[in-house]
């Protein structure tokens, strides 16, 4: 089986699963809506303030919600003691992280596309007239946060204090991909003006290319035994 | 151990005397300038104390050891 | 044995003395800066720091990916002496500089883009060593540390270039040519203090790790 097959096949067991118990999926949505609620309580109802800030609020509640997501990652192979298995998997381990890699993409945009509305609503930002532009902010921080934060996850499965520590190693690695999130959705919610949305979307776009080499490169170190 | 406590006399000397020559010469800013040269001398100082600790304590470990298996 | 704690003994007496002119020239020595006044003197100690952590840093991560590729345990040991005096020079950057900041700003800290980086790659090498210090077998903390140096220092370009996009307000870094030669020696003399202090630290650290490692190998093999 080729790489991409075989990753295909993870995505599609895990998707799968996920569909059937909707376990992280509930949990990650009512957990995204939580952190926007106690943010719109401790900012104040001053709504200016909270358009200003929404970009900002916005990508610490994916941050936040995502980083539940990653740490159970690798749950499913853990749990049936499969984690062994998955490293006696004949060939390339890449293909697990490829295959790990779009499942936590997939699971956080399909959160992002209830926290998103959900945001504009609570924060009185009106969003379709940028929809495209906060798609593609969406997309870009989403397989960046999701590249580095796959590759940590299966480092620290093994650790102690993993709860802390996938946080910990995680938070600093994606600076670029906060601030150009961050950056270019708040850009895009004023009318963006000066096209400078346009640069942090490359930020993005680079952070994204130059860490998918990095991460699938190394992986396999990673995971040695 | 003496050593430090030595070291740590002469640290503080050399603060001292290092607030008083910035009230000598009348430095602006003498608590800023004192505070950077001091924390930098402390840190470093304080860094090297506890390498040395560090070094001792794992040096008596490893002796233990090589005195348990020389009894056996 | 005797040539080596020799050289050793020599290289921290160096570095003392060394040190001690640094701080004395700074701070005495050499007048103090027509535009900035004597805060400016900080930055005989804070610019060196800030540039021996950088290096600290890319030693780890030169280091880091010499273990991946040959896994010899010297070079483990290396990069985390660096990682660990890195971490110490770090923070008496970040120190120094809040030192600076506050007469000079107003203010202990802004979000520019060298501090912000700075207190970033901080965090990084905190985590490396607490990566290292949840990790108990010897080759895999090895192994993960390696990793997270080669991918931390990596990171460091891409974080400093979105964060110098976000804001500026640090110096821009002045060339030779504008500073005064005054200030430049002073400057010059203190880094290669700073560096000796690097040096002999990073000796007494590797031998620590070395006899750390003894130790593991010992308590493993009367488990």
């Amino acid at each position: 089986m080729s790489l991409l097959h075989r990753a295909w096949a993870i995505v599609w067991k895990d998707l799968l699963i996920e569909a059937r118990t909707k376990q992280s999926f509930n949990a990650m949505v009512f957990f995204a809506a939580l952190v926007l609620f106690i943010f719109s309580f401790a900012l104040g109802p001053d709504t200016e303030l909270l358009q200003e800030v929404a970009g900002g609020l916005l990508w610490v509640g994916i941050a936040f919600t995502g980083l539940l997501s990653l740490s159970r990652t690798y749950q499913n192979e853990e749990t049936s003691g499969g984690l062994e298995g998955l490293r006696a998997y004949p060939g390339d381990s890449r293909a697990i992280y490829l295959g790990k890699l779009l499942g936590n993409i997939v699971l956080l945009l399909l959160v992002e596309a209830v926290l998103i509305p959900a945001a504009g609503i609570l924060f009185q930002a009106d969003l379709w007239p940028h929809a495209l532009g906060l798609a593609a902010v969406s997309i870009l921080g989403t397989i960046g946060f999701s590249l580095v934060g796959t590759f940590y996850a299966a480092l620290t499965v093994n650790l102690r204090a993993r709860e802390v520590m996938l946080p910990l190693l995680l938070f600093p690695a994606l600076v670029p991909v906060l601030l150009g999130a961050v950056n270019a959705t708040t850009l895009i919610l004023e009318g963006d003006l000066m096209g400078e949305a346009v640069v942090w979307l490359r930020v993005l776009g680079a952070f994204d290319i130059i860490f998918f080499v990095i991460c699938i490169w190394i992986f396999p170190i990673a995971l040695e035994e | 151990m003496r050593k430090w406590s030595a070291i740590g006399v002469v640290y503080i000397l050399a603060l001292i005397l290092l607030w008083v020559y910035t009230g000598q010469v009348g430095m602006e800013n003498r608590g800023y300038v004192f505070a950077g040269y001091g924390l930098t001398w402390g840190a470093l100082l304080w860094y090297a104390f506890r390498l040395e600790s560090r070094e001792q304590t794992t040096a008596r470990a490893v002796e233990s050891f090589e005195v348990a298996v020389a009894g056996d | 044995m005797g040539f080596k704690s020799n050289i050793e003994k020599l290289l921290g007496i160096l570095a003392l003395v060394a040190m001690l002119i640094g701080s004395y020239v700074g701070l005495a020595v050499v007048p103090a800066d027509a535009a900035q006044g004597n805060v400016q003197r900080l930055m005989y100690v804070h610019v060196p720091a800030a540039w021996l952590a950088f290096l600290a840093f890319f030693v780890v991560f030169v280091m880091s990916v010499l273990y991946l590729i040959q896994r010899d345990e010297r070079w483990d040991r290396v990069a985390a002496s660096s990682a660990e005096i890195g971490v110490v020079f770090t923070v008496v950057t970040l120190l120094l500089g809040m030192m600076w900041g506050k007469p000079t700003w107003g203010v202990y800290w802004t979000w520019d883009p060298r501090l912000t980086t700075t207190a970033i790659l901080l965090s990084i090498y905190v985590g490396y060593g607490a990566l290292r210090s949840f990790a108990d077998d010897g080759e895999k903390r090895a192994r993960w540390s390696a990793i997270v140096g080669v991918i931390g220092f990596a990171n460091v370009p891409i974080v400093y270039m979105s964060v110098t996009w976000w804001r500026t307000l640090h110096q821009p870094p002045s060339s030779p040519r504008s500073v005064a030669p005054d200030i430049l020696w002073t400057l010059m003399l203190n880094l290669a203090a700073f560096t000796l202090v690097y040096l002999y630290l990073m000796v007494r650290r590797i031998r620590f790790a070395k006899l750390e490692g003894e130790l593991e190998k010992r308590m493993a093999y009367n488990a």
